[in-house]
């Protein structure tokens, strides 16, 4: 089954997910999701979702200037956002569940 | 950086047929972004990233912006949007023809290929000033009206090669209305020139139909039937 077709449904969960506990920077975040194990993730979409995301009000963002380099642009979670990675979070739980369930049921799980 | 810059600026391209704030908004630190991608690894970032349009394309997929196809039928009513679209054409012709002529991009092979367009503009140019005052005198080396003189043509050739070259070198430098302008002037002066050649090619072939029916002639008629005035 084609990973990328999956992704597209749960990146904004993902990316909520990472920005959980520490805000990041565009890179930064693309970095924290492939070492999770989503090798499959471009960089345009993460950086869509980032710009997504904002526009709904779920994150607040920063530039921290950088003596080497450019400037990053932080992003964060505000309350929107937290409220929204926990109700995604559920949902997602009780559908993985329930596929889990099913494929158990059909004998595809050994 | 200028990596960067120009690959910004493609992806703009692909995206011009979203409202202006839209695609600002969605491209607003992308320059900042994809500058923090190039210092983190190594290689151009068409390379590491793929096409610019694919980049885009993932983009606006992402951000939830409408796609291209539900914008087309806007399109044709938008003369800017006209413009990008037609420029996105070209770009992926552009990126679609270069790994079949073995570049990178078809243009690239184009910029390669300068010198010799100075060179043959020179010669047209060249071309069309000696045939300037008389039309009679036309053929594939610019001749001067004077004597019909071919060393004076070889003159006018070499000078006008040379001087398409020096304005060459210069003219990348200008700045784009002045370009805009040479370019329409120099098409003015080519363009008499390739005339002239296709006159050429059509006199060649018309001379070859003409002899045809001269040979013919020469050969007597295989039988010559007897006319009314002859019998009488």
């Amino acid at each position: 089954m084609d990973t990328t077709q999956l992704l597209k449904g749960v990146l904004d969960l993902a990316v909520l997910a990472v920005l959980k506990d520490e805000d990041g920077y565009g890179y930064d975040i693309l970095r924290r999701l492939r070492a999770a194990g989503l090798d499959d993730v471009g960089d345009a979409s993460v950086y869509g979702t980032l710009r997504r995301l904002f526009q709904a009000g779920c994150l607040t963002t920063y530039v921290v200037p950088s003596e080497e380099g450019p400037h990053r642009k932080y992003y964060g979670l505000n309350t929107t956002g937290r409220d929204q990675l926990q109700r995604s979070g559920k949902v997602w739980r009780t559908f993985a569940s329930t596929m889990d369930t099913l494929l158990a049921d059909g004998g595809m799980v050994a | 950086m200028n990596d960067v810059t120009d690959y910004v600026a493609q992806v703009r391209t692909a995206l011009a047929d979203l409202p202006p704030s839209a695609r600002d908004e969605l491209l607003d630190d992308l320059p900042e972004h994809l500058t923090e991608v190039a210092a983190e690894g190594e290689g151009p970032l068409a390379e590491r990233l793929g096409p610019p349009a694919a980049y885009a394309a993932e983009l606006r997929a992402a951000a939830g912006a409408p796609t291209v196809r539900r914008r087309w039928r806007t399109v044709e009513i938008r003369p800017r949007a006209a413009v990008g679209w037609v420029r996105a054409r070209l770009q992926a012709i552009d990126t679609g023809t270069g790994p079949v002529i073995g570049y990178q991009r078809g243009s690239d092979f184009l910029r390669l290929l300068r010198p010799a367009w100075w060179v043959a503009r020179g010669y047209l140019v060249a071309l069309t000033v000696a045939e300037l005052p008389a039309h009679d005198s036309i053929g594939l080396l610019p001749r001067v009206e004077a004597g019909n003189s071919t060393v004076a043509g070889a003159v006018l050739l070499v000078a006008f090669v040379i001087g398409s070259i020096w304005l060459g070198q210069r003219e990348i430098r200008l700045p784009r209305r002045y370009r805009l302008g040479l370019g329409l002037g120099i098409a003015l002066l080519v363009l008499p020139g390739i005339g002239n050649i296709l006159q050429v090619d059509h006199d060649t072939q018309r001379r070859d139909w003409e002899l045809a029916p001269t040979v013919v002639e020469a050969t007597p008629p295989p039988m010559p039937m007897p006319t009314p005035s002859a019998t009488g």
